[in-house]
C-alpha cells in the first residue's frame, strides 16, 4: 500500500510550551490510523497542524507527495483533507440539510454571482442537483429523516454523525475524525464504528481517528500511533500497542492489560 | 518647536492612554470592545464642567467625584447591558451591539437634553512654563503627570494586590479562575469600577483641553484606536499605543496639515493592523479549535 | 397630504436600499461595519458630481456611484480582511474609516468642502425609487439565497468550521463588503438626487448607527426583517414628529433591549412570508378525514 500522508518531525511550540515534538508518522492509502494518548497529549494539535489551522514551528507534512505546511486551511481542504471537530462545530442555526449543502457547494456547485442574482435556469438546476446529492450524504449517515431540523436541535450523537456527513460532502481523500464517539454509549459507538468502516470502503478513504473508546480504536484501526506530551511513544498494529509496556504505563494502564487477558 | 510638538503629543497621548487603559482593561476580562466607554468619558467631562464651572467646587474634589461618577456609570452599564448576555454566554458580536446601544443612548440623551453647545471649563491650570527652550502648557504637563500617577497606581494595584491578581487570573482563563473560587461577577464589577475611575480622570482633562460637548465621541474613539495599535487587552500596549498615536497626531498636524490629522491617525491604524493584526503587545489572535 | 406621505416613503425606501447592503454584510456574514455612512457618502458625491458637473445620465451616474463605493470598499477591505480582522478590530477600523472619509470630503475641492454640493438635479422620483428598491431587493434575496449567501452564513455561524470546508474567508467577506458598499452607494446617489443638496456632515456615524440598528432589530439572517425595520425606523419618527435626538436615544435603547431580550431580532433567522398561511391550510385539511384524492398513490 502506498503512503498518502507522511508527517515528519512536526513540532509546534506555543510561547514556550511544546505542544507537539518531532512527531512523525504516516498513513497508508485506505488505512484507518488511530491516534491515541492521554488528554492534552497533542492529538488535536496534530490535527490542527495537518489541516493548517495553525502553522507548524518546524517539520513537514507531505500529502500525496505535496508539502502542506504553510498552506491556508481552505486550500488544504481542496487537496482532499477534511476533518471533524472534538467540540462539535456545526452551523447551529441552519438545518441539517443546509449544513451538508454548504460543504458540497465548495466542491461542485458551479454557477457565477451573476447567475445567482439573475436566477438563471442553470443555477436552479445546480441547486436541485446539490440538494439531492446532499440528501444522499444524509442517507449514508441515516439522517435523512432529520433533514429540515435545525442542527442544534439534534441530539448529541446525531450531531457528531452530521459532522461526519458534512465532512464526507467535502469529498475528502483523507478524513480526520476527532473523537467521533465522544459521549456515545457502547451500543452507539459500535454502530458508529461500523459506519466508519463502511464509509472508508464506499468512498475509498484513508482515515485518522482520535478517540478514547479503546474497543472502537482496537477494532477499527489498522495501525495506531500513541502520543504523550507531544511526542510519539509507540506505533504499530493494535496487538503490538496493547503489548507495549510504555503505552500501558502512560495511557492504557495495567488494568487494561488484565481486562484484556 | 519640535520639542513643544513632542510634549504636546505626549500630553495628548497621556490622556488617550488613560482612556485606552480603562478600555483595554475591560477588553482583557470580557473580550469585547466596550463602545459605551466613550460616552461615559463624555459624561464625566460634563460632570467636571458642572462641578468646576457651576458649583465652583475645588478641583480635587471634582476630580474624585468625577471618578466616582465614571465608576458608577460603568458598573451600571455592566449590570444592565452586559450581565444578561454573559449569563447566556452570548457571542462577542452581541456584546458589541449592546455596548453600541448604550453608547448611542447616552450620547444622544446628552444631546437631547443639554444640546449641542460647547462648555468651556473655568480657567485653571493655564499658562506655560519654559522647559528645554520650549513653551510647555501647564495643563499638558499636568496631564502627563496625572496620567503617569493614575496608570502607575493601576499597574501597582493589578500586579501587587490580591484583587488585582484575581483580575489577571480571570483575564487569563475565566473558567479555571471560576473553578478556583473567584467570583467572576465581583471581578467584573471591580474592573468596570477601575475603568470608570480612569474615565473620570480622562473626562476632566479632555474637558479642560478641548471643552465639553456631546459629540466628544470622536476623541474618545482615539482610545479604541490606541488600544488596537498597542494590542487589545494589554495595558502596557494601551499606553504605548496611545503615546504613539498622540505623537503621530501632533507631528502630522504641525508638519503636514491639522485639517486632515484624523486621516493620518486612521491610515496609521490600518497600516498597523495590516502589519501586525494583534497589535504591538497583543495576545495572538489564534483561536482554540 | 399625498406629497407628505410620498416624501416620507421616498426617504424610507432609499434607506432601505442601504440597509439591504448592510444586511448582507452584518446580518448574513456576521461582520460589523460602523462606517457604512461613508459608502453612502461616496456614492452620493460621485453620482452628484457626475450629473451636475459632467451632465451624465442619471442611471449611469447612480451605477457609477455604487461602483465607486464598491471600489473604495475594496481598498479598505483588502488590508483589513486579509489580516483576518474580526469583531472589534474590524469595527474599529471601519469606525476610523467612516471618520476619515468625512474629513477627506470636507477638504477636497471637487466636493466643495464642508459647504457641500448644491443644485443637484432632482432626478429621484417616487416611481424610480420604488422600482430600484424592488429590483435591488430581489437581487439581494437572490444573492443571499444562493451558494454565495450560504457561504456567508457559514462564516457567520462558525468561521473555523467554514474555513475547514474550503471556504475562503477573505474572498467571501470581501465580496459581501463590496456588495454592501455598492448598495449603499446606490442609495446615496438616489438620496442626493432626491434632496438636491449634500454636505459631509449629513453622513455621520449617526447614519451608520441607524443602519445597524435596523439590521439588528429586524433580525440578523433575514432580509425582510431589516427591510420592515428600516421602513418603520425612518417613517415612524417622521409621522410622530419626534426630534432627531430622541429618535437616536430610542435606537440605542432598542439595540440594548434586543440584545438582552431577543438577540435573534424581531424576525429571527426567518423571512416574513406567507408560508404560515399554507401551513395553516394544511393543518385544517389534515384534520379532515384523509381523502383518497389527496393520498396520491394510496
Amino acid at each position: 500500500m502506498e503512503e498518502i500522508l507522511v508527517v515528519q518531525k512536526l513540532t509546534k511550540v506555543f510561547g514556550g510550551v511544546v505542544a507537539c515534538k518531532d512527531l512523525s508518522f504516516c498513513v497508508k492509502q485506505g488505512e484507518i490510523k488511530g491516534l491515541i494518548g492521554p488528554n492534552g497529549a497533542g492529538k488535536t494539535t496534530a490535527f490542527n497542524l495537518i489541516t493548517g489551522v495553525i502553522p507548524p514551528t518546524s517539520g513537514s507534512i507531505l500529502f500525496m507527495g505535496e508539502e502542506l505546511s504553510g498552506m491556508k486551511p481552505h486550500v488544504i481542504v481542496k487537496r482532499g483533507i477534511v476533518r471533524t471537530f472534538q467540540n462539535i462545530r456545526l452551523f447551529q442555526n441552519l438545518t441539517v440539510l443546509e449544513n451538508v449543502i454548504i460543504a458540497l457547494d465548495q466542491q461542485n456547485s458551479n454557477y457565477s454571482v451573476g447567475a445567482s442574482i439573475l436566477r438563471l435556469p442553470g443555477m436552479k438546476r445546480e441547486e436541485r442537483r446539490v440538494r439531492e446529492a446532499a440528501m444522499d450524504y444524509l442517507r449514508v449517515m441515516n439522517l435523512e429523516q432529520r433533514a429540515d431540523q435545525t442542527s442544534s436541535s439534534l441530539p448529541y450523537g446525531l450531531q457528531r454523525k452530521l459532522e461526519i456527513a458534512r465532512a464526507l460532502a467535502s469529498q475528502p481523500k483523507l478524513l480526520l475524525l476527532d473523537e467521533p464517539a465522544a459521549g456515545m454509549n457502547p451500543e452507539e459507538s459500535r454502530e458508529l464504528a461500523r459506519l466508519i468502516q463502511k464509509i472508508r470502503d464506499d468512498y475509498h478513504l484513508s482515515i485518522i481517528l482520535i478517540d478514547h473508546h479503546m474497543d472502537v480504536i482496537m477494532d477499527l484501526c489498522d495501525s495506531i500511533a500513541v502520543i504523550n506530551f507531544g511526542e510519539k511513544i509507540a506505533e504499530g498494529t493494535p496487538e503490538e500497542i496493547q503489548r507495549n509496556p510504555d503505552v500501558l504505563q502512560a495511557y492504557l494502564g495495567e488494568g487494561y492489560k488484565r481486562a484484556k487477558s | 518647536m519640535l520639542i513643544q510638538t513632542v510634549v504636546t503629543g505626549i500630553a495628548i497621548g497621556g490622556i488617550y492612554a488613560l482612556m485606552a487603559v480603562g478600555y483595554s482593561l475591560i477588553f482583557s476580562i470580557l473580550n469585547f470592545s466596550n463602545f459605551a466607554y466613550g460616552p461615559i468619558i463624555m459624561l464625566c467631562s460634563f460632570f467636571g464642567y458642572f462641578g468646576l464651572g457651576i458649583l465652583k467646587l475645588p478641583f480635587w474634589l471634582v476630580l474624585i467625584l468625577s471618578m466616582l461618577v465614571g465608576a458608577f456609570l460603568c458598573c451600571l452599564s455592566e449590570i444592565l447591558a452586559y450581565r444578561p448576555l454573559r449569563k447566556r454566554k452570548a457571542k462577542t458580536l452581541y456584546f458589541m451591539i449592546s455596548a453600541m446601544g448604550i453608547s448611542i443612548l447616552l450620547e444622544n440623551m446628552v444631546y437631547a437634553t443639554v444640546g449641542a453647545h460647547f462648555y468651556n471649563y473655568p480657567q485653571i491650570l493655564q499658562g506655560t512654563v519654559k522647559l528645554l527652550a520650549a513653551d510647555i502648557g501647564v495643563l499638558d504637563l499636568f496631564a502627563i503627570i496625572f496620567s503617569c500617577i493614575a496608570i502607575g497606581a493601576l499597574h501597582f494595584f493589578i500586579n501587587h494586590s490580591k484583587p488585582g491578581i484575581a483580575i489577571r487570573a480571570v483575564s487569563y482563563d475565566t473558567v479555571v479562575s471560576q473553578i478556583n473560587g473567584i467570583n467572576i461577577n465581583a471581578i467584573v464589577i471591580l474592573v468596570f469600577c477601575l475603568a470608570g475611575m480612569m474615565a473620570g480622570i480622562a473626562g476632566m482633562f479632555l474637558g479642560m483641553k478641548y471643552m465639553a460637548y456631546p459629540t466628544m465621541g470622536w476623541i474618545t474613539n482615539k482610545a479604541y484606536i490606541s488600544a488596537v495599535i498597542g494590542g487589545m487587552g494589554s495595558l502596557p500596549g494601551a499606553v504605548v499605543g496611545a503615546i504613539i498615536l498622540g505623537l503621530v497626531e501632533s507631528l502630522s498636524s504641525v508638519y503636514i496639515s491639522s485639517a486632515i490629522r484624523d486621516v493620518f491617525s486612521f491610515s496609521f491604524l490600518i497600516i498597523m493592523l495590516f502589519i501586525k493584526p494583534s497589535g504591538l503587545f497583543g495576545k495572538t489572535l489564534e483561536e482554540k479549535v | 397630504m399625498w406629497n407628505y406621505i410620498e416624501g416620507i416613503l421616498c426617504l424610507a425606501l432609499i434607506s432601505v436600499i442601504s440597509v439591504l447592503g448592510l444586511t448582507v454584510f452584518t446580518g448574513f456574514t456576521g461582520m460589523f461595519s460602523m462606517g457604512h455612512a461613508a459608502f453612502i457618502a461616496i456614492g452620493a458625491y460621485t453620482a452628484s458630481i457626475l450629473t451636475s458637473k459632467a451632465h451624465a445620465n442619471f442611471y449611469l451616474a447612480l451605477a457609477l456611484g455604487g461602483l465607486m463605493s464598491g471600489f473604495v470598499s475594496l481598498i479598505i477591505g483588502y488590508p483589513t480582511l486579509r489580516a483576518k480582522l474580526q469583531n472589534d478590530y474590524f469595527a474599529i477600523a471601519t469606525l476610523g474609516f467612516g471618520e476619515a472619509v468625512r474629513v477627506i470630503l470636507e477638504n477636497l475641492k471637487i466636493t466643495n468642502g464642508a459647504r457641500g454640493l448644491v443644485g443637484i438635479p432632482a432626478r429621484s422620483t417616487f416611481l424610480n425609487i420604488l422600482l430600484i428598491t424592488v429590483l435591488l431587493t430581489i437581487i439581494t434575496a437572490h444573492y443571499v439565497y444562493s451558494k454565495y449567501g450560504r457561504q456567508s452564513v457559514a462564516i457567520r455561524e462558525d468561521h473555523v468550521a467554514a474555513e475547514m470546508m474550503g471556504i475562503n474567508l477573505f474572498t467571501v467577506r470581501l465580496r459581501a463588503l463590496f456588495f454592501s458598499a455598492v448598495m449603499a452607494g446606490i442609495g446615496g446617489g438616489l438620496y442626493a438626487h432626491y434632496v438636491n443638496f449634500i454636505q459631509p456632515s449629513m453622513f455621520t456615524s449617526t447614519q451608520s448607527t441607524t443602519l445597524i440598528a435596523a439590521v439588528v432589530a429586524g433580525g440578523m439572517g433575514s432580509i425582510t426583517g431589516p427591510f420592515v425595520a428600516m421602513l418603520i425606523f425612518s417613517a415612524l419618527p417622521e409621522i410622530l414628529r419626534v426630534a432627531d435626538m430622541w429618535r437616536l436615544v430610542a435606537y440605542g435603547l432598542i439595540l440594548v433591549l434586543i440584545m438582552v431580550l431577543r438577540p435573534q431580532g424581531i424576525f429571527g433567522y426567518k423571512e416574513l412570508n406567507f408560508k404560515f398561511v399554507k401551513r395553516w391550510i394544511k393543518k385544517i385539511r389534515a384534520k379532515k378525514p384523509a381523502l383518497p384524492a389527496e393520498g396520491g398513490d394510496a
